[in-house]
């Protein structure tokens, strides 16, 4: 039996949230004058307060599975995060931003933070299907988020960034440092950040982007310890460097909530069925995590001349961002065949990554290449049985991330071609711009364990995203609108050298029709539909003339389609 | 339309010259013409003597007297406080002086009743070193004008063309005005709505450096940015950090304008499209164009340029007043507070730009007011496709004894006459620092790599 939700106390809780941003004070930011007029402080704070509803109910091809559907095996590990949510609201939700700043033009502080608190992660949810929750036989109530999961999405504060950083001249070169938590990118992605030299300089928050179809990659970077550097060596030359002293993970969909398409990834999984009926499965392990020594990277910028162009050259060494490949772990005996009793997810670590950019504009329009190769990268895998013995597995083996890793590793090749264009005055709009990039990646070769590779996927894959955003100004006084129409589209194969590329699915992909606005300046507000298309498929299927299961890249998100409502302003 | 006759030239020879394509050789001046700089002319090329009617005074060297105690950068006291307006020109009188006002002024006039001009003495306070009135002379006779007229070779370190003979000259010597070396100052926007309400839309701070006008460089030194700026956004809250960069070139035909912005939290610099002609400035939510800023940046070649002769007008001239208002009490609801705008009688350049057959722009027909003392456009009118009146751009001069100049870089803005908003932008009220002379900045202060190391964001 879905619950029902009431609708006043949401009803309530918005208005309350709403009415505080009303009556807090019109100031932009606290900005202090320290009286020595160099030393400058400033205090700002963000505050969103969001919503957002399922407009479609759960497709069978999606959740069916112990009472007969299509995915008798699988379909119980990927129905969670569906049957979580009937069609209605799946997130009510206040976020806050703080930033704190302390400092003069050569040197300073900065420490940011972040905490939400999310009603719908924090009550019980739509499960109807105790039989098929991954919850169950963990121990957790099966209409409960698991903690972690209620951690992620509905209720937490967070440290972003924490660093220092300061400017000074050696022999006669700008120098630039940071040192603490913070964030970088290199090169020229807008988008597809995992498809490029982005990749290897940190974490990002995936939920968000997935939220919001469209987001830069900009706005999901997420801050890691380190210590990075700049210097001019003219004006037209400059090297960077920077050496990170922790590897954190890209923040994904944790297991049950409403965008996560498979139970047993992400924070909250818990479980994995294999035959669900039989109330068997394996339990857990702890991630198998990359060392945190080890990434590090370089650049060289040039713009030569008048700077029409800006070239870059990259090295960097990094720890994948994300899950690698699942291991099944702890065979026991049970009946006639030997099972695995635990799964685990491993990430890949110490992959070498070199890249050039080059970047120009035309009148209205910045253009952007962006080409890297990755060595030792991990190649999409099927999830792997590590095992001891031969013939008749037992006990779990030595397979691991470092020397013996069990999923496929290769060299992959990677392009990036991006353009933002201005869009000058018409009749149909006042301003505004289209952002678009296109990807495409290739494994180029395998250097270990060819047979892990996912059946199903291709050498080549390509992706596009278009972001159109046609402004119109002054609507009514003061109010400034922008349609933001975006669509994902994975046009081209079945990515073997990228994990969950664009989306992962293929043949499919995502779109977002949006009215934004600023009003006063001051007040920012969004409606966005966004849809998914594609064959519809959960994320596994089974093999068609196999036992087990493959990557289907059908869209899994079929039956997800929602809208989300914003409204955001800064103190 | 009192149009005054220039001296060398009769307003049809004017017309002439400014319809002949410029690839036959634009026409520098001649040695006789350019001995007139500093004697009958200012050495910047205005005419020396006052009008007729005295309401005019001759130019004596401009105003160059720093107040005691003054710290240079700082608010700038109005050296003409004491004074009282000579004439007030509203709705109800604006008949008497129709010639000597822009079509914008008289529309704004129409439209608000409560709007007048405060008209004061006229002060003819512009002024410059005597090294750039020097290189102003030799620019005289070897600038010339290339790229059909929108790029300018063989000039440096001072007016291209004193001895102005057409409307893509006048144009040029507004774009390399004297206004100082190197500067820094706030960019505040305050804009204000159609229904009276007053939003400051951004907070940040640039600087500004001039490599046409090193001292000690020459035209064979010069690397052909005359211009070379970077601006730092501090508020609102979403944008703060982000940062641009612009160099902009005295021949566009040679070399391309370079904008390079930052993105906020990547410490990455992209190449940004190069924003133009008539997009609206999104800052200004859409009341201002990318042209008009600062009252004139980037290409206006999709039109035609055309020196329409000087006359007498009624321009804002020497707002220091205005520039130490509080803004509450500057912005009001429809047009900024008559009280504290001062407008004098000057003699401007009327250049007027004609769109080019098969381009397009949302301002098919403008008239720039270039004042012939500072060649700073003082005014802006801006007509729609229908030929109706549209925008009023205006600068608010501000008199700077200390570097000496008098610049319009700052305290201008915009009046969409049809929808009644308007914005204040370059806004130095209530600031500490205020159109500050600075040392000259090292070259990579400039440079987009070194755009990505600006501290915290």
């Amino acid at each position: 039996m879905p619950l029902q939700r009431p609708l006043y106390p949401f009803s309530r809780n918005l208005l309350i949230a709403a009415a505080a941003l009303a009556v807090a004070p019109a100031a932009q930011a606290f900005e202090f004058d320290m009286g020595n007029s160099d030393l400058r402080m400033r205090w700002d704070n963000t505050v969103n307060v969001s919503t957002s509803l399922r407009v479609k109910k759960q497709s069978g091809k999606l959740i069916d599975s112990a009472n007969g559907g299509n995915n008798v095996d699988y379909g119980a590990n990927q129905d969670d995060g569906n049957r979580n949510f009937d069609k209605g609201f799946i997130s009510e939700r206040v976020d806050l931003l703080s930033e704190f700043e302390l400092g003069t033009w050569d040197y300073g502080l900065r420490l940011s933070g972040a905490a939400w608190y999310d009603r719908i992660y924090n009550q019980s949810t739509d499960h109807d299907s105790a039989t098929t929750s991954n919850s169950r036989l963990a121990g957790t109530p099966t209409n409960r988020f698991p903690n972690p999961t209620k951690r992620q999405h509905g209720k937490n504060a967070e440290l972003l960034d924490a660093f220092v950083w300061g400017k000074a001249e050696a022999a006669d070169m700008p120098v630039t440092l940071r040192l603490g938590r913070h964030s970088l990118v290199y090169g020229e992605t807008l988008f597809f950040g995992s498809n490029g030299i982005a990749e290897a300089q940190g974490p990002i928050d995936l939920v968000k982007m997935l939220s919001v179809p469209g987001t830069q990659f900009k706005d999901v970077l997420r801050p890691v310890e380190q210590v990075s550097g700049n210097i001019q060596l003219t004006p037209e030359y400059s090297i960077g460097a920077y050496y990170q002293f922790r590897w954190h993970e890209t923040k994904i969909p944790a297991a049950g909530s409403y965008l996560s398409t498979a139970d047993f990834v992400g924070p909250g999984k818990e479980y994995f069925y294999s035959a669900p009926a039989a109330n068997r499965g394996s339990t857990v392990n702890p991630d198998l995590e990359p060392d945190n020594t080890g990434q590090f990277g370089l650049s060289f910028l040039a713009s030569p001349g008048d700077g029409d162009w800006t070239f870059g050259v990259y090295g960097a060494r990094y720890h994948s961002k994300t899950p690698t490949a699942m291991y099944n772990e702890n065979f026991i005996v049970a009946g006639p065949t030997r099972v695995p009793s635990q799964f685990r997810w491993v990430y890949a670590q110490d992959i070498k990554t070199a890249g050039a950019s080059a970047s120009t504009s035309f009148g209205n329009t910045n253009v952007a290449a962006e080409v890297s190769t990755r060595w030792d990268a991990p190649l999409v895998s099927d999830p792997q049985t590590n095992a001891g013995g031969v013939g008749a597995p037992l006990g779990t083996g030595t397979g691991n991330n470092t020397t013996n890793p069990l999923y496929a590793i290769g060299r992959t090749g990677h392009i990036n071609l991006s353009a933002i264009t201005v869009l000058e005055p018409s009749e149909l709009w006042d301003g505004g711009d289209i952002v678009a990039e296109y990807a495409f990646n290739r494994t180029m070769s395998v250097k270990r364990n060819h047979a892990a590779r996912a059946a199903n996927t291709t050498r080549n894959a390509s992706a596009l995203r278009v972001l159109f955003t046609p402004a119109y100004f002054q609507v009514m006084p003061g109010l400034d609108l922008k349609v933001p129409l975006g669509v994902g589209y994975n046009f081209l194969g079945r990515s073997s050298a990228v994990n969950n590329f664009n989306g992962g699915s293929s043949n499919a992909g995502d779109f977002r029709v949006g009215l934004t606005g600023t009003y006063q300046n001051v007040w920012e507000f969004g409606v966005n539909y966004i849809g998914y298309f594609g064959k519809t498929g959960t994320y596994l299927e089974a093999v068609p003339t196999a036992a087990g299961a493959q990557l289907s890249f059908d869209q899994a998100l079929k039956d997800r389609d929602f809208v989300s409502f914003n409204v955001k302003r800064a103190f | 339309m009192s149009m005054i006759t220039l001296k060398k030239l009769t307003l049809p020879a004017l017309a002439t010259v400014a319809s002949l394509a410029f690839a036959q050789n634009a026409i520098a001046a001649s040695a006789e013409e350019a001995a007139k700089l500093g004697a009958e002319l200012t050495p910047f090329g205005a005419e020396k003597a006052g009008n007729a009617d005295g309401t005019i005074p001759a130019w004596d060297g401009g105003y160059t007297k720093v107040p005691a105690g003054y710290e240079s950068g700082t608010q700038r006291p109005d050296p003409f406080a004491d004074e009282k307006p000579r004439l007030v020109i509203n709705a109800a009188n604006m008949a008497e002086h129709a010639d000597k006002l822009t079509d914008g002024v008289k529309a704004l006039l129409k439209k608000y009743p409560d709007f007048r001009l405060d008209v004061y003495p006229t002060h003819r306070t512009a002024a410059a070193p005597q090294w750039v009135y020097d290189n102003t002379k030799k620019n005289a006779t070897n600038a010339k004008l290339v790229s059909d007229g929108y790029g300018v070779e063989g000039a440096y370190g001072g007016i291209p063309f004193p001895i102005v003979k057409n409307g893509y000259e006048a144009i040029l010597n507004h774009r390399l005005a004297w206004q100082g070396e190197t500067v820094e100052f706030p960019m505040l926007t305050h804009v204000v709505t159609s229904d009276g309400n007053r939003v400051l839309a951004t907070k940040a701070n640039e600087f500004d450096q001039r490599p046409y006008y090193f001292q000690d460089g020459n035209v064979e030194s010069f690397d052909g940015y005359y211009k070379i700026a970077r601006l730092f956004t501090s508020a609102p809250v979403s944008k703060a950090g982000e940062a641009i960069l612009l160099h902009e070139p005295v021949d566009a035909g040679a070399k391309a304008r370079g904008i390079w912005q930052y993105l906020v939290g990547q410490r990455r610099v992209r190449k940004a499209p190069t924003i133009s002609y008539d997009t609206p400035d999104f800052v200004t939510s859409g009341i201002g164009l990318f042209d008009e800023a600062f009252m004139l940046l980037g290409p206006i070649d999709r039109h035609d340029l055309k020196l329409v002769g000087k006359k007498e007008m009624y321009v804002p001239y020497n707002n220091n007043k205005a520039s130490n208002a509080p803004v509450e009490e500057l912005l009001g609801k429809n047009f900024l507070n008559p009280d504290h705008v001062r407008w004098e009688l000057h003699r401007v350049y009327v250049v007027e730009a004609t769109l080019k057959d098969g381009k397009r722009h949302v301002v098919p027909k403008r008239k720039y007011y270039i004042d012939e003392d500072s060649w700073q456009i003082l005014l802006q009118d801006g007509w729609d496709a229908q030929g109706n009146i549209w925008r009023l751009n205006y600068a608010l001069t501000l008199l700077c004894p200390d570097i000496p100049a008098l610049t319009g870089l700052v305290n201008w803005g915009t009046y969409n006459l049809q929808t009644g908003a308007y914005f204040y932008n370059a806004a130095q009220n209530g600031q500490e620092k205020q159109y500050a002379p600075i040392k000259r900045l090292r070259k990579s202060f400039f440079s987009p790599g070194e755009l990505a190391n600006q501290g915290a964001r």
